[in-house]
């Protein structure tokens, strides 16, 4: 199989069907399954735990041009927009903004200067 | 047809879904495409076609799960471990579209529709469609859901188009930054949807065990750091409920 066929066949399954499949049993299993349940607290919980690595990975081991900044400028600024979005009024895009805007002061001007 | 018959077959207010192609003008798409963007950056970052990008987006529909495919595609993953990390993701929209299902139940309509629609079950469509439905009948919930739907996924390809023709010619700082883009709507979006102790909880266990794994399992480190920091979480929470019953 070609380079090209196989990640196709890749996305399909490991990504449209993998994906699909928790959507389709949601329509399936609509009011008949409890919310709060024990099953479900459990899939929250790993689904959560799981995004929290894919962060703390981004994080440490950066795909890509994000590889070329310091670590340092990347935790402190995804922390202040942490902050940020915590402290004003819990808006996903005042805290994205705050972040970038210390990401792009850390690795923009503090970096290149102390370098 | 089993739980969707009703007395008398009404047709659906398909009306609805030029309202739901309007709806899509809203803060939260200004952020799911500033997330596309980013997604778009993270593709080319990670060596792959604008095209295979495209295509993730299209048939994933979830941030998470195509974040996680994207890393998996371009470490050069074998299938099954990419449809393990996918699917570990992927599980939490099955209580999405419980919660959702119901409201758009309708009188008898073929069931592919449901299957259809319930394809664009994801943070953000789900939120605005949750916040809409109150206000709009029943027969106009599912084509409104579908409008608003196709809309996101529309402009959502295009802003990945954008965001990974950006990364290319963008300074290395500016590209960076796009990239960066993911990890903190992640994070952002875990707090903004944190309902109680068990999320910060899993939080703190899935990042923490990475952190440590990272160092000592790098093969497994992702898989493990969600099924078991999760596990953990899940189990604590458990005994601290036992321990003080209410």
């Amino acid at each position: 199989m070609s380079e090209t066929a196989s990640t196709i066949l890749i996305i399909l399954v490991a990504g449209g069907c993998a994906t699909f499949i928790w959507r389709a049993l949601g329509v399936i299993y609509a009011g008949r399954l409890e919310i709060g349940s024990p099953m479900l607290d459990w899939v929250r919980a790993v689904a959560t735990a799981l995004i929290a690595a894919l962060i703390v990975r981004m994080m440490l081991d950066p795909p890509g041009s994000l590889a070329d900044t310091a670590l340092v400028s990347r935790t402190t600024a995804i922390m202040v927009g942490a902050g940020a979005f915590i402290l004003l009024r819990r808006s996903i895009a005042l805290g994205v903004g705050c972040a970038v805007v210390v990401f792009l002061i850390a690795e923009g001007i503090l970096v290149p200067y102390f370098n | 047809m089993g739980t969707y018959i009703a007395m008398t077959k009404r047709p659906f207010d398909w009306g609805a879904f030029g309202r739901g192609v309007k709806a899509s003008r809203c803060t939260g798409c200004v952020v799911l495409a500033a997330s596309s963007i980013g997604y778009g950056a993270l593709v080319n970052a990670s060596g792959l076609g604008v095209t295979e990008g495209v295509l993730i987006k299209v048939v994933v529909w979830a941030l998470p799960g195509q974040v996680v495919l994207v890393g998996a595609l371009s470490a050069g993953a074998g299938i099954v471990a990419a449809a393990v990390a996918v699917t570990l993701t992927a599980v939490r929209l099955m209580p999405m579209v419980v919660a959702i299902m119901p409201d758009m139940r309708f009188s008898g309509h073929p069931r592919w529709l449901y299957f259809l629609v319930a394809h664009f079950t994801a943070a953000t469509v789900w939120i605005e469609a949750r916040r809409v439905f109150p206000s709009i009948e029943t027969s106009q919930r599912l084509p409104y859901m579908a409008g608003l739907g196709s809309a996101f996924m529309i402009i959502m390809c295009m802003m990945t188009v954008l965001g990974y023709a950006l990364a290319g010619f963008l300074p290395v700082v500016l590209a960076a930054c796009l990239v960066f883009l993911t990890p903190c709507y992640f994070l952002l979006g875990l707090l903004a949807s944190a309902q109680d102790r068990l999320d910060t909880s899993s939080m703190i266990m899935g990042g923490g065990l990475f952190a440590v794994l990272h160092y000592v399992l790098p093969q497994f480190d992702m898989l493990i750091a969600g099924v078991v920091g999760g596990t953990m979480a899940f189990v604590m929470s458990r005994l601290s409920r036992m321990k003080k019953p209410e």
